[in-house]
């Protein structure tokens, strides 16, 4: 063998006729070059192979794993379950040893399991149902009109800083310092095909809104001595949950497909402005009793719960984030940081969700878990914003009776006037605080253009509602 | 060796015996075992050929209307059965595959109605979302909403966003069998033209499914149906099975490539170009067509008496 080969091949060979025998994986240290020969069969033993002289995978390749390319396999690996079981023995006993190990159970053997599910809905999945959806859940109606006459009064009669509004939406945009103004050293991560967008709207959209709040609060100062009435929280967990049914369609014949629903919300906003006086209605008595003649939205042939992912492990509770004896318990408004949201159809689901939950948590707690039509119906604000795209609702809570689509319905108004059909999503159009700011606008004299003051306008109209 | 290995001892003995540089000549039938992996293939196993592209499956717990990424294999062979985690070398497996744009895979539901909803003759309708090209088919597929869940089926010519299909296995009285509707074959008038045909009911569609094709319903004998493919071959399947009406939408797809660079594009590399020189064996013979397919127990079907016991 020695005398057929050079001698500057000769380790190599001698290697891989070990590696061919030798039990153990060796890695993949091959290197293909012109010179370095194989092995070979028949009339390539020991010679040349292919115009190059090089192989393209090695003798002993099923003891190396060869896979320069990376190719992935095309089957199910065998280790794919072992890796992804979960093993709740070894869990429990870990807990036995290990003082403060929270074991992972089983799904079923867990103390919040229930035999029936529950269609929760999450702060996370409330901005992916869509406004309709939202509507037919809630049995609630869109009342036409755009918002309230009062609070449109309001719009008009309040004053308006504009200057301040300006600064403080120049102060958010132009002149915010962030880590890629001030990084010499290139330690934070930059793109190369990365828009230049500084600040991004999850920096400038909670500062704006409370610039906002901060106004506002003044002029109340200024104006009477209700501040120290109201008090403003941020990030307060809500939770409730409610039966609802569908009445099934003519001819439909469907396996395994329940129209009686339990559906829980579980949301957090961004801010919430608590009072010690509940809001005054934006509907009479004889309204309420004419939504009785409106149908709701359909949305055939999906049901009421499409998208909503049933659990089985869940605590069926009623809760507004703080305790009974709270002295400011009565909900004046919301505001909701929708950076991220693309979709205006679905901000306004969201918002909807929002304002349901915190009013049925509370109407729960004042007249008990037997669905029925309020007495004293419950009224709120919400406000949710990009910082640059405001939107504004108001919603009453008339019933808690869910179960039927006849009968009292819930009231909703929206800043932006809707139609009946409401599919179409160009009606949903948000009110712009400005079209464009940013530091590249060097050819517009103060860096932006398209300011409008509608926009602030609206968000003091709901703030100040009830106070002055 | 010509033609395919079907035989399993065959095969395994075959491949034992062979060495890697041997494999390639061989065409080799993988068949997947049962209706659950059937639904998991993808462009890879059929007749043996894993072509250049992959979809992870595995990762998927349940069903999806995302779309997946697809991997690239370069015509190289994965292992050579399927639940086993053994080595293979990176030898090409098939030829003239290699490149092309990236790609994502979207899962489109075979069946529009299961066996069960068949039998227990259910009724229900859908709305169409959007409809869209597909990377991994010549058809045009279609988002589509129901009462059960969202999913992704090929698109007939004339769906549309917002319309109204119906999936039923129930006689309604004046119903009307409309572009994009599904419904068991025996349901259907003769004369219709179908798309997404199933062989077996419950198995899912398996011909009339590239773009523009479809299958006409030609007579009915008793629980038997007798239908025309697209190759214009006949072929009879229970009554059970569920077809759609209409034609497989085309949208953008032409049967010539425009340009090499398309070529390219998709994923073909350039070949050695000795199919056009125009020999005896490249042109194209008329033949007759094939007799009918029949899907079945032939021995019980062959039998008139059977049928009507």
């Amino acid at each position: 063998m020695n005398s057929v080969l050079p001698k500057q091949h000769v380790l190599f060979v001698q290697n891989s006729i070990q590696s061919v025998f030798a039990k153990t994986v060796s890695p993949a240290v091959i290197i293909p070059c012109r010179k370095r020969v194989y092995y070979g069969s028949g009339k390539h033993k020991g010679g040349m192979i292919g115009r190059y002289g090089r192989r393209k995978y090695p003798p002993n390749w099923r003891v190396v794993n060869f896979n320069p390319a990376q190719i992935p396999k095309a089957w199910k690996p065998l280790d794919w379950d072992e890796k992804n079981r979960i093993d709740y023995e070894y869990e429990s006993k870990l807990a036995q040893y290990i003082p403060g190990y929270k074991p992972k159970v089983a799904p079923h053997m867990r103390e919040d399991h229930h035999d029936e599910p529950m269609h929760a809905i999450d702060n996370d999945t409330c901005s992916s149902y869509g406004f309709p959806q939202a509507l037919a859940l809630t049995k609630s109606v869109v009342v036409e009109g755009g918002l309230p006459a009062k609070l449109q009064e309001l719009q008009k009669s309040l004053p308006n800083p504009e200057d301040k509004v300006i600064k403080i939406m120049q102060n958010a945009l132009l002149f915010d310092v962030d880590s890629w103004m001030v990084d010499t050293k290139n330690a934070v991560k930059r793109y190369k095909f990365d828009n230049f967008r500084h600040p991004t709207p999850e920096r400038y959209c909670p500062r704006i809104l409370k610039e906002f709040v901060r106004l506002c609060d003044a002029h109340i100062c200024r104006v009477s001595d209700k501040y120290h009435d109201r008090f403003n929280m941020h990030n307060l967990p809500c939770k409730t949950w409610f039966q609802r049914a569908e009445k099934t369609s003519e001819n439909v014949d469907i396996l395994d497909v329940l129209y009686d629903w339990k559906v829980s919300i579980n949301v957090k906003p961004f801010m919430q402005l608590l009072s010690k006086n509940p809001l005054s209605l934006f509907a009479t008595p004889d309204e309420v009793e004419e939504t009785k003649n409106r149908e709701l939205v359909s949305i055939y042939p999906k049901l009421l719960i499409h998208g909503i992912k049933p659990t089985h492990n869940y605590t069926p509770e009623h809760t507004t984030g703080f305790l009974e004896t709270w002295h400011k318990p009565h909900l004046h408004t919301v505001v909701l940081n929708t950076a991220g949201d693309h979709s205006s159809k679905k901000t306004m689901g969201r918002m909807l969700f929002h304002l349901f939950c915190a009013l049925h948590s509370r109407a729960v707690q004042q007249y008990g878990e037997t669905p029925q039509v309020l007495a004293k119906p419950l009224a709120a604000q919400a406000i949710a914003s990009d910082g640059r795209q405001f939107y504004a609702m108001t919603f009453q809570l008339n019933t808690t009776d869910l179960k039927d689509d006849t009968g009292v319905k819930n009231m909703v108004w929206t800043s932006a006037p809707l139609t009946d059909n409401l599919q179409i999503e160009d009606q949903y159009a948000p009110t712009l605080l400005f079209d464009e700011c940013s530091p590249l606008l060097s050819y517009y004299p103060d860096y932006y253009h398209g300011y409008s003051p509608d926009a602030f306008a609206t968000f003091q109209a709901l703030w100040l509602n009830d106070v002055l | 060796m010509a033609g395919g290995i079907t035989s399993r001892w065959l095969r395994q003995f075959v491949q034992s015996s062979l060495r890697p540089n041997q494999l390639c000549a061989l065409s080799v039938t993988f068949r997947a075992q049962t209706v659950e992996t059937q639904s998991l293939c993808t462009s890879c196993n059929k007749h043996g050929r894993f072509g250049h592209r992959l979809v992870k499956l595995w990762e998927q717990p349940e069903y999806t209307t995302k779309p997946l990424p697809v991997y690239r294999t370069g015509g190289r062979l994965p292992t050579k059965v399927q639940h086993s985690n053994e080595i293979v070398p990176g030898r090409v497996w098939t030829k003239k595959l290699g490149g092309g744009d990236s790609r994502e895979w979207h899962w489109v539901d075979r069946s529009r109605l299961t066996a069960e909803e068949v039998n227990a003759k259910s009724y229900y309708q859908e709305k169409v979302i959007k409809v869209q090209h597909d990377d991994s088919r010549s058809g045009m597929i279609a988002l589509v909403a129901g009462p059960k869940k969202e999913r992704w089926i090929l698109a007939t010519e004339t769906m549309e966003a917002g319309t109204i299909i119906t999936n039923s296995a129930k006689m309604i009285p004046d119903a009307e069998f409309v572009d994009g509707d599904a419904y068991p074959v025996g349901m259907i008038p003769s004369g219709t033209r179908i798309c997404s045909l199933e062989f077996v009911p419950g198995k899912g569609a398996q011909i009339a499914r590239s773009a523009g094709n479809y299958g006409t319903i030609l007579r009915k004998e008793g629980v038997r149906v007798i239908i025309k493919m697209p190759s214009s071959r006949e072929i009879n399947v229970d009554e059970k099975c569920v077809a759609v009406i209409g034609k497989v939408a085309a949208g953008s797809h032409s049967t010539k490539w425009g340009s090499p660079a398309q070529k390219r594009a998709h994923g073909i590399r350039p070949g050695s170009g000795r199919k056009k020189m125009g020999d005896d064996r490249s042109t194209k013979k008329l033949t007759p067509v094939a007799p009918m397919v029949v899907i079945g127990d032939k021995k019980v079907l062959q039998r008139s008496d059977a049928l009507e016991e």
